[in-house]
């Protein structure tokens, strides 16, 4: 019956709708050939702009390519924080730089260097990550990092200054055992309190730590306890060095007591062991062996050893080992 | 309150013997901003104490609680050096505040500390911490020798035979940046510390706990030591009063005591030369560690024979020793040693000096005459000495040559000079002057029995690829770089020996 009825729907239909139908595409066309072909010395740069640490796209942000004083195009993102940025360029037959600026009212201002080469983007599509706005004073100008965010407090419990207080102790607990082995002063840490920093997910730890370009971020949450509270410790690292964030407990404390933020030496194990692939990235192998043998000390202290730690520590020790010039030492190791 | 002295009375009668009493002395409340901000500013350092030989610094101990636990722990440490040493002429400084980063970022602890006694000279620096945790209070100790200390009072020698080269070989003890002890005082212990550290303040009108007190010590003047007296010493305040202080270096039922000991050991081995670092189950594995390798320090004789044997086993290899020991409760540790490869180079040390004293004793078994042996003493010690002294120390050594039996002497003459010369010239010579002159006598006596030796280059070749291994250990060890450097050159093996001597340029520049 549906059959039989269709031919005559599509005689009343069809001749309007295609007719319809077609203009659409011819104007969808049109409209692809204006945007996507660009006019005679036009050259076109597309990008995507996510948040550092939620990885969520961001709308509206403003995109401008600038030569020097001179604005050479601009576009918005769209809700996919997708851009597409039409614009001309000075003939050249070098490669060229210009500076891609972004800025949203909520994120932080970035600029980076793009290159073209014969007219055209050096790269396909730009992905840019802004740094939402409140973390602005989340990490010192340079150096090896460790930023300590935010604590979750109990509803019942007023506190202050958690995240700066494990700073200060981190400071000493750990700060004396790095310069023990002489770690030059611009190779030791400096430990960042930013209650700012406020992860939402279990992942955000990591990205945190990578977009303040921290070796490793902690974070937590304060829980009321059969006395005083329990403070759950979370530790990322920038490396990849721990699947799941490192987490730990420090039970029954008194928040006033300086015991509360005393981290377990498994927590200090991981740090250093995060400050050891940081060196390692960098080809100071030495500070690298040296960071690993005071993570191995570090853990023979704590009463619950990760075998994953326990594992990453020996393979960054073996590569940095396998990388030292001291190698050429052993016999059978021709230069 | 129960107090324990202890008694220094051969101590403080042979200096009344010889008319010398050592103005030890110690000075109150330096800036430790001051002096920083000098250094930082640059131009020429005003030093402290200056008139003192060996000084040491102690650094009130932080106290980020404000608990004034700090400078009690720091005094108390101080009164110990002190008192262990006071027959010595030594300084004592007394630094305030803080040594944590002002602004994330800052020069702090050990570095902090590091360029303050760099320039104040001192031979050692003690500073920690105290933390309240609950109600225990929490005390780390840590002491810091500078790398000249280190270079000049820790470290052994062993020079190759001339046929191998003639380098020398050395150990220096690792770390230089220790962490004494971590205790944890309960209410008792603390109330303890506070008793003591107000009665080390106190000076009394004469030498009887029932005396008056006259005052206290006020902690930003300097005081000498005027006088003793069994268990008793008299201060005088520069510019200020006299009075008596008891002499204690025990605080009974303070497990603190085991640091500020150890502490005033380490400090006296430089100021004398050698000496005994007292060890305890209070103590972290890494100053136990320090004390074994000051023990090995004390000579080649010891390093070699049984005893230094079984203090590097303790350390290293099959036999490593981990935990505490259930006899004396000493601490061990885990794992990698302190002071990384510290007491694998001491064992290739060892095993190379033990492989010459074989070869020396296998030359001297057709025996040589004691009076060759006599007239190259007095030679020797009369081109270092003024001729009274020389004649009087040759004719010491003459007389205790005289009563070894003549088939001991054939095996024994290296033992000979490791044993009682080495105790003769320090008790006769003391410090750098005493070292140099037994390395004059151990050349001119024995080095030309030694001298001919030449090891097998197999097994220098296999201590060699021991100690290579133990430098991926620890990669910023400039001892093993440079013993590395001298054992290749004696195999021929120039690669080698120009790379160790590369990298440990690159160590030294970087640290």
């Amino acid at each position: 019956m549906a059959n039989a009825r269709l031919p005559s729907m599509a005689k009343h239909i069809l001749p309007y709708n295609l007719a319809k139908v077609s203009w659409c595409l011819i104007g969808c066309a049109l409209w692809w050939i204006f945007l996507a072909v660009p006019a005679a010395g036009q050259t076109l740069l597309n990008g995507q702009v996510a948040d550092a640490v939620t990885k969520a796209p961001i709308p509206g942000a403003t995109v401008r390519l600038v030569k020097g004083d001179q604005e050479l195009g601009s576009a918005s993102s769209d809700t996919n924080g997708r851009f597409l940025l039409s614009c001309e360029l000075p003939r050249a037959d070098q490669p060229q730089n210009f500076t891609l600026a972004l800025e949203h009212p909520e994120f932080l201002k970035i600029s980076l260097t793009v290159q073209t080469v014969g007219g055209k983007f050096t790269q396909d599509a730009y992905g840019v990550q802004l740094l939402p706005r409140e973390l602005l004073h989340c990490r010192p100008e340079k150096g090896h990092c460790v930023v300590i965010g935010y604590f979750t407090p109990p509803m019942e419990t007023a506190y202050t200054d958690l995240s700066r207080r494990i700073a200060d102790a981190l400071n000493f607990d750990l700060l004396t055992r790095l310069q023990k082995f002489h770690l030059q002063s611009n190779l030791q840490p400096v430990f960042w309190a930013c209650e700012e920093a406020k992860p939402r997910a279990l992942t955000h730890g990591k990205y945190f730590a990578q977009a303040l370009k921290a070796d490793v971020f902690i974070w937590g949450n304060v829980k009321k306890a059969a006395t005083g509270v329990d403070i759950r410790t979370v530790v990322s690292d920038s490396y990849g060095l721990f699947e799941l964030p490192l987490s730990s407990i420090n039970q029954n404390v008194d928040l006033n007591d300086p015991l509360a933020a005393q981290l377990h030496p498994e927590t200090h194990a991981a740090v250093v062991a995060a400050l050891a692939a940081g060196y390692e990235k960098e080809e100071r192998f030495a500070q690298g062996i040296e960071a690993t043998l005071l993570a191995d000390k570090l853990l023979a202290d704590a009463k619950t050893k990760p075998p994953e730690l326990i594992d990453e520590i020996k393979k960054i020790r073996g590569r940095c080992q396998a990388r030292l010039p001291h190698q050429q030492l052993l016999p059978g190791e021709g230069k | 309150m129960k107090m324990r002295a202890f008694r220094f009375i051969w101590l403080w009668l042979v200096p009344l013997f010889f008319g010398v009493i050592g103005p030890a002395e110690a000075g109150g409340d330096y800036s430790l901003e001051a002096a920083y901000s000098q250094i930082m500013q640059g131009g020429e350092y005003r030093r402290h104490l200056t008139g003192a030989k060996h000084r040491v610094a102690v650094f009130s101990f932080e106290d980020p609680q404000n608990t004034g636990r700090g400078n009690d722990v720091a005094l108390l440490m101080a009164r110990h050096i002190l008192f262990s040493n006071s027959y010595l002429p030594i300084g004592v400084l007394n630094f305030k505040q803080d040594l944590a980063p002002a602004q994330p970022g800052d020069l702090s602890y050990f570095d902090k500390v590091d360029r303050v006694i760099k320039e104040e000279k001192v031979t050692m620096a003690v500073w920690g911490r105290v933390l309240p945790l609950g109600d225990r209070l929490l005390i780390d100790t840590y002491i810091q020798l500078p790398r000249e200390t280190i270079k000049e009072f820790f470290r052994l020698r062993i020079s190759l035979p001339k046929a191998m080269g003639g380098k020398i070989l050395q150990a220096h003890i690792r770390p230089d940046r220790i962490h004494v002890q971590r205790i944890s005082c309960d209410v008792a212990q603390q109330m303890a510390l506070i008793d003591f550290a107000n009665f080390m303040r106190e000076l009394r009108q004469s030498p009887d706990l029932n005396s008056k007190v006259v005052g206290n010590i006020p902690q930003d003047k300097t005081f000498t030591i005027v006088t003793r007296k069994p268990d008793w010493i008299q201060v005088q305040i520069r510019g200020g009063s006299r009075g008596w202080m008891p002499e204690i270096i025990d605080f009974e039922g303070l497990p603190l005591f085991a640091a500020a000991s150890f502490a005033s050991g380490v400090f006296g081995f430089a100021a004398n030369g050698g000496g005994y670092v007292k060890q305890g189950p209070d103590l972290t594995p890494e100053a136990i560690a320090v004390a074994d390798q000051l023990k090995l320090l004390h000579g080649v004789y010891t390093l070699t024979r049984d005893r230094g044997q079984e203090i590097i086993r303790r350390w290293i290899g099959p036999q490593r020793q981990t935990g505490r020991d259930p006899s004396t409760g000493i601490d061990y540790g885990e794992g990698n040693p302190p002071g990384g490869a510290a007491f694998a180079n001491l064992q290739a040390l060892a095993l190379i000096a033990d492989s010459l004293w074989k070869c020396g004793r296998a030359k001297m078994a057709g025996g040589f005459s004691r009076e060759e042996i006599k007239k190259t003493i007095e030679e020797t010690l009369s081109r270092s000495l003024p001729k009274k002294e020389a004649d009087r120390i040759s004719n010491r050594i003459s007389k205790k040559l005289e009563k070894i039996p003549a088939n001991i002497m054939e095996g024994n003459l290296d033992d000979f000079f490791l044993d009682k010369i080495d105790k003769e010239l320090y008790t006769s010579v003391k410090g750098e002057k005493a070292a140099d002159l037994y390395g004059a006598l151990k050349e001119a006596v024995v080095a030309p029995i030694h001298d001919g030796c030449k090891l097998d280059p197999g097994y220098v070749r296999d201590i060699a690829t021991q100690l290579a291994q133990s430098s991926l250990e620890d990669p910023g060890n400039v001892d093993v770089l440079n013993n590395l450097a001298v054992l290749f050159d004696y195999l021929g093996d120039v690669e080698r020996k120009n790379l160790a001597e590369t990298i440990a340029a690159q160590v030294s520049a970087s640290q």
